[in-house]
Formats: C-alpha cells, structure tokens, sequence
C-alpha cells in the first residue's frame, strides 16, 4: 500500500470518528443551541436536563427556588440561599452527568486527535509542496 | 520537579477540573461554582508559566511559522472563552457569589452554556495542536522515553526554541 493510500484511509476513518463524536456532542447540547439561535433565551436549558430521563428540570427548580425565597422573605423568615431543590435536581440528574461527562471526553480525544491528524497533514503538504 | 512535568501537571488539573465543571450534576451546584473560581486561579498560573511563550510569540507572530500562528490564535480566543464562562457563571451564581449579578439571568445562563460548549471544542483544537509535546512530556513524566518534548515544527529562533 502506498503512502497516500495509507492516509488517506486513515483519514477517512479519523473524519468518520470526528463526524461521529461532534453528532454525540451536538445531542447533549442541543437543546441550549437550538433554543440560543432561535432566539429564545427563556427556553435555553441546562446541558443535562433532558425531561426524558427524569421528572425535573432546572427551570421548574429555579421557579420553585424564587417562589419560596420570595415566600420566606415576605414571611420575615429569610431565604437559605440556593441549595435544597437545587441539589435535589443534580442528585435526580447525576447519572445523566456522568453519561454526558463520558460523551465529553470521547468528544475531547477524538475532536483533538483529528485536529493533530489534520495538522500533522498540513505540514507534510507543506514539505512536500517546498520540494 | 522538570520544567515540562510542573507545565503538564497544571495542565492535567486543569484539564480534569473543566471536564468536572462541565457536568454540574456531578458536582453539585456549590462545588461548581467554587471549581469554577479556582479554574480561574489555574488558569491565572498556567498564563503566567506560559508567559514567556506568549511574549516571544506576539513579537514574532508574523515571522514565526503557521503552527505557532495557529496555536497563538486558538489560545488566545480560548482565553476570552473562559473569562467570559468565569464571568457569566458569577452573574448567574446561586450560592457563594449570590445577588451579585445584575442584567438579564436568562442570557447569562444561555452565554454560560453556550461558552462552556465553545470552549470544549476550542480545547479540543488546543490539545490537537499540542499533541506532540503532551505526547513527549507525558512519556517524559513516566519515564518511557528520556527526550525533550519538542512541538510539531523546529523552532525559527534559538530563544523561542528555549522556551517552546
């Protein structure tokens, strides 16, 4: 085999892994994307927050989360601060997290990899064009 | 300790550090945001142990060679990135920096979100960049092989070869 043909069929399999890594990038965060370029940043969600996956999302714990220190400082009994329902939603998602963290770092290497392979090209066309 | 091995060090803390803070739900929302403050803190050092390298570049950016030119842009953009997650993620906090935002919560969080997403691919094209040298300086650290991490491209000068 010669010695494009072994880049090139090495790239082919990198660009397939990149496409592959930023479609599983893109399915964990879209739901931030899709709802930043429509233009309606009221709808922008938390990364993880998939409704499919668990009966709370960060929106309806941040209500809550208002409602209650507006209860308790109109009652004189003042707020705690962020904390109760908020840590109930990250135990409730936790196991997503973990699933998106692990996406993350396959994203990372091989996004990074392709990066280094793509680089690594250009500085042999650039050899090769300067003989 | 080497030069390299405290460089990679830093950058391996950091690095595992992102990726946690990237994930809220693993952490939580308190230890979020105090990673995310001292995120700030390592990347203020790994600024000032690259500092040399940031100086050499921006005087030599038009001579130097595109890979360097390529490194130089990414980092710096990857710089505004993360100041603008640190900042944006002090205007949304809920625990240890809370009533000190002002303007408009909603878009904070969307620039929050958004920056941290652009900042996991712009440290994707980061790490792709370097990979020669965390290669060699990783293989350096566990004793592999005994050689001096070196970048893709021999540098153009003696003294930006010192500090690359």
């Amino acid at each position: 085999m010669s010695k494009w043909m072994k880049i090139s069929s090495i790239s082919i399999v990198v660009i397939a892994l990149a496409i592959g890594s930023v479609f599983s990038f893109l399915e964990i965060n879209h739901f931030s994307m899709v709802a930043f370029l429509s233009g309606d940043v009221s709808q922008v969600r938390y990364r993880g927050g998939r409704d499919d996956k668990t009966s709370m999302d960060e929106s309806s714990v941040e209500n809550n989360e208002d409602n209650s220190s507006e209860a308790a400082e109109s009652q004189g009994t003042g707020s705690q601060g962020g904390g109760g329902q908020y840590n109930q939603y990250y135990a409730a998602n936790a196991l997503i997290g973990w699933e998106n963290e692990l996406r993350n770092i396959l994203f990372l290497i091989l996004a990074a990899a392709t990066t280094a392979w793509i680089a690594k090209l250009l500085v042999q066309f650039r050899t090769v064009k300067a003989n | 300790m080497k030069k390299n091995t405290k460089f990679l060090l830093i950058d391996i803390l950091a690095l595992v550090l992102f990726l946690l803070l990237v994930e809220p739900s693993i952490t939580g929302k308190s230890l979020h945001e105090w990673g995310g403050l001292l995120i700030g803190v390592i990347i203020l050092i790994h600024l000032i142990l690259h500092w040399q390298w940031f100086v050499v570049v921006s005087k030599k950016f038009f001579t130097t060679n595109s890979t360097n030119r390529a490194r130089y842009f990414f980092d710096v953009i990857l710089l505004a990135v993360f100041l603008l997650i640190i900042w944006s993620g002090v205007m949304i906090s809920r625990t240890i920096l809370a009533g000190f935002s002002f303007g408009n919560q909603n878009v904070w969080k969307a620039i929050h979100y958004l920056s941290t997403d652009l900042a996991l691919v712009m440290l994707a094209i980061k790490l792709g960049l370097h990979w020669n040298w965390i290669k060699n300086a990783t293989l350096g650290f566990l004793g592999i092989r005994k050689k001096k991490p070196q970048l893709n491209d021999k540098p153009k000068t003696q003294q930006e070869g010192a500090i690359l």
